[in-house]
């Protein structure tokens, strides 16, 4: 085997570190998949729809004579105090000026302060406007937080707010821009890593 | 898409020319064919031949590639097969998928400066079909030399229309070609060292341009500042040099192209150019090797290379200024800045200033600044530049001692003069510092930026003595490629998805966005005649700069506050009334574009106004709304009568 190894031709070593790297990424995207859907078969892992009401709000108030919030400063955000586990957060958001940066945080039994050590930054969806999710790594929080503007006055309008919204497995599988480079680089590192051994090794042979 | 497949497919046309005439090294054949075009295209530019220039630039690629195909034509198969070595192969690879890649996500037009010049000169460039020395327009730097908005403009030759994302495009195939010019020693049988030098090379600009976690987007290969492409250039010249593995004029011919992009890229090209040719002229003298220079032996030889090197650096330099003052009456050799010194008395009073004294209270905060500035402030993801020199010495250390015998002088050498080269760069920056910059400089604005482009080049360099050595050192190549992997590690640790290029979404460029939402609005009652005062109250200038790129067509008086003061408030109104009008009237202002009201202006200016009834008052002017007014002079002031506008809709 090592020995087949390291006798592969460059072309051979460049399929095998492609082969490698893509199915290492899509082998992660489908443990995520699957540790999910058990989480969800055994009840652990619920999906919520939430209102205005169930929000804890900073630096934003109720818009005095239409729907929706107003951010009173730069910094404005949202809390939801629970128990539970979290997979992501999908809802649709109208705004009166561009949002800018929006973030999810969370806090943990052992990571009580919300830091940027829990964060993760949401992103709009790219075939619906005003469609707005973040998924993040299945982890057991206690209140989650979001900072859905940076733009102090910015009246926004939530709906379909929902914590942990079921995907589907091609919503997994699928490919963005940054993954498809990641694939790349690795296919690259591991070409190199794997010649290099193979040329250390051949002279030894010699 | 495809009208960007054109250019690129010329770039590569011209460098396997290049590869088959001139025997120029198969990697560095790109980066000396983009640097030969586009100096091509930057000559006829300055006599204001654009149009025809960049003819000639496609037609000499063409032309030249069927001669070489033609006098090859037996052994074409065999050529081709020689052309693409690994680095070309990767070049070419990354080039199509970052076009792929912009061509998806459109990346805005989104910072400061790219508004004020660095894309805003393309754009000129693009709209006018001239360089942008020749015309009036809303520009600042006129004066900065035009090599990479041309590079911008040979590659947008074949868009109907001025494209953003393909600044971005433009730079990025210089970049890659660059980086496959640092694989220039490694053939197909090498091509695993290619490839970690090529993923090392693409990942060190992160390296240094992201310094901490972040979850704002990182502007590396969407920008269209001179930082990198300066470092990248600077190491990209010594890579063709390098690794020509030919020991006559030959050698220097393609090295002496470069030498004039880099001079033609901005002033501090010029400084990084005489470094380059200081770090190449040492290596050639220290270099075993019989080298021949037209046909004068020895060490003669030698110098005459390093003259010969000098003279066209400075002749490029010297050609600018002639330009400049020919076309623009502009002299060149005034930096302006708080001192008003010319860059000669900079470097005399400086030096003598740094070396003997005596030393001005600011030069000396200064130079603590800088001094304490190396060792604390962080410039890499792993730290200050005290632990990236030790990073590169280590780099050196490794090429000396894996080496052969030749390689090794050459290393050591290389490592001495580049730090020679770093020290001279260094304090440079810190005259800048001390005599042109003013009220930013203590708070040592933009250190990172500039200083960054020289540990960029610095570390590239270091690269390129391991390449050297692991052609016959199995460890060198652990080196390298160990190497590449703690890049990698460090990069997985500091980079999330939304933080690179690729993360670029529909809520990128909020600022931007915004701005082109509201010249959407007004956009039917302006004409391009229009010269218009904008008003972005609470600004500091980001949103206007980016009105004057996004209303190109239009020219934008510049922006100043009005300031007089008189003795009560009356009086003040009516003189700084006054004050509007005499401006107002010497730009010919016909227009007002409110972004964003102050309440100073409501104060001083409101009742000038004369809003629709429809429209809400004048005071309301703010984030989600825009107004447009005609200007009415009249014998006692002015008035402004209310043309477009309204609430903006984001969604």
């Amino acid at each position: 085997m090592i020995k087949k190894l390291l006798s592969l031709s460059a072309t051979a070593v460049l399929l095998l570190s492609l082969a490698v790297s893509l199915s290492v990424n899509c082998g992660c995207k489908a443990v995520d998949y699957i540790r999910e859907t058990n989480a969800r078969k055994s009840g652990q892992l619920q999906e919520i729809t939430l209102s205005d009401a169930d929000f804890e709000l900073s630096s934003m108030k109720k818009h005095p004579s239409e729907n929706g919030l107003v951010a009173t400063d730069g910094d404005p955000f949202i809390i939801y105090s629970c128990n539970m586990l979290l997979s992501g957060v999908s809802f649709r958001m109208e705004y009166s000026m561009y949002p800018a940066d929006m973030l999810l945080y969370w806090t943990t039994a052992t990571q009580t302060e919300y830091s940027n050590s829990n964060m993760a930054v949401i992103t709009p969806a790219k075939d619906e406007e005003g469609l707005f999710y973040v998924s993040v790594p299945l982890t057991e929080v206690t209140g989650i937080r979001i900072d859905p503007t940076t733009v102090a006055g910015n009246h926004l309008v939530f709906s379909d707010f929902v914590i942990n919204p079921e995907k589907t497995l091609s919503e997994y599988l699928t490919f963005d821009s940054y993954s498809l480079m990641a694939v790349g680089i690795y296919t690259l590192v591991l070409f190199a890593v794997i010649r290099f051994v193979q040329d250390f090794f051949t002279k030894k042979q010699k | 898409m495809p009208n960007f497949i054109i250019p690129l497919v010329a770039v590569i046309m011209f460098a396997f020319a290049l590869y088959v005439l001139a025997d120029v090294n198969p990697s560095a054949a790109p980066l000396v064919s983009i640097v030969t075009l586009v100096n091509t295209v930057t000559v006829c530019a300055m006599f204001n031949a654009l149009k025809a220039g960049t003819a000639l630039a496609y037609v000499l690629a063409a032309g030249t590639f069927c001669l070489a195909a033609f006098q090859n034509k037996d052994s074409l198969k065999d050529k081709i097969n020689g052309f693409f070595a690994p680095g070309v192969v990767l070049f070419v690879a990354a080039s199509m998928a970052m076009l792929v890649c912009l061509a998806h996500t459109q990346p805005l037009i989104h910072q400061w400066d790219e508004y004020s010049f660095w894309a805003k000169s393309r754009q000129l460039v693009k709209n006018h079909n001239q360089l942008y020395t020749y015309y009036k327009s809303s520009m600042l730097g006129q004066s900065i030399p035009p090599a990479l908005p041309l590079t911008s403009y040979f590659f947008q030759r074949f868009c109907p229309d001025f494209v953003e994302w393909g600044v971005y495009f433009a730079y990025d195939v210089l970049f890659f070609a660059c980086f496959s010019a640092f694989c220039g020693n490694f053939d197909r049988s090498k091509a695993g060292r290619a490839a970690a030098m090529f993923v090392s090379a693409l990942l060190i600009p992160y390296f240094f341009g992201i310094t901490a976690h972040t979850t704002s987007l990182s502007s590396i290969y969407i920008s269209a500042y001179s930082d990198l492409p300066l470092a990248v250039l600077t190491a990209g010249t010594v890579a063709v040099y390098m690794f020509s593995g030919r020991s006559d004029e030959k050698r220097i011919i393609p090295v002496l192209s470069c030498l004039v992009y880099l001079t033609f890229t901005k002033d501090m090209g010029f400084a990084l150019g005489c470094i380059a040719l200081f770090i190449i002229f040492f290596d050639i003298v220290v270099s075993k090797k019989e080298y021949i220079f037209f046909k004068i032996k020895g060490f003669i030889g030698k110098i005459a290379t390093g003259f010969a090197m000098l003279a066209v650096t400075a002749a490029t330099f010297l050609g600018w200024s002639r330009h400049l003052a020919a076309v623009l009456s502009l002299d060149r050799t005034d930096y302006g800045g708080e001192a008003g010194m010319g860059m000669v008395e900079i470097l005399l009073n400086g030096v003598k200033e740094f070396l003997i004294g005596p030393k001005s209270e600011k030069f000396v905060i200064m130079q603590d600044k800088f001094f304490s500035a190396f060792f604390n402030t962080k410039v890499s993801m792993i730290g200050s530049g005290l632990i990236v020199v030790a990073v590169i010495a280590v780099i050196f250390l490794a090429a000396v001692i894996f080496g052969d015998k030749n390689s090794r002088v050459r290393s050591a050498v290389m490592g001495v003069t580049s730090l020679i080269g770093f020290g001279g760069y260094y304090i440079f920056h810190l005259l800048l510092y001390v005599y042109v910059l003013s009220g930013e400089a203590y708070s040592l604005a933009s250190y990172e930026r500039y200083i960054g482009t020289y540990y960029t080049a610095w570390l590239f360099m270091a690269l390129m003595c391991l390449a050297f050595a692991t052609v016959n050192s199995k460890l060198a190549n652990g080196v390298l490629t160990g190497f590449m992997c703690c890049i990698v590690l460090v990069f997985g640790y500091y980079i999330r998805p939304e933080n690179i290029f690729t993360g670029v979404n529909r809520q990128s460029f909020a600022t931007r966005r915004s701005v082109m939402k509201k010249v959407e609005k007004i956009a039917p009652a302006v004409s391009n005649d229009d010269v218009i005062f904008i008003l972005c109250g609470g600004d500091e200038g980001e949103r206007w700069f980016t009105y004057t790129f996004e209303m190109d067509k239009n020219f934008i008086i510049p922006n100043a506050d009005f300031t007089s003061a008189g003795e009560n408030d009356a009086e003040t109104t009516a003189l700084r009334r006054q004050e509007m009008k005499d401006r107002f009237e010497k730009y010919g202002v016909t227009h007002v574009l409110i972004d964003h009201s102050s309440l100073d202006f409501i104060h001083y200016f409101a009742d000038m106004f004369n809003d629709s009834d429809v429209y809400a008052p004048m005071s309301d002017v703010g984030p989600t709304m825009v107004s447009y007014y005609k200007v009415n002079y009249a014998e006692d002031g002015m008035s402004f009568d209310f043309v477009e506008g309204g609430v903006v809709d984001y969604d």
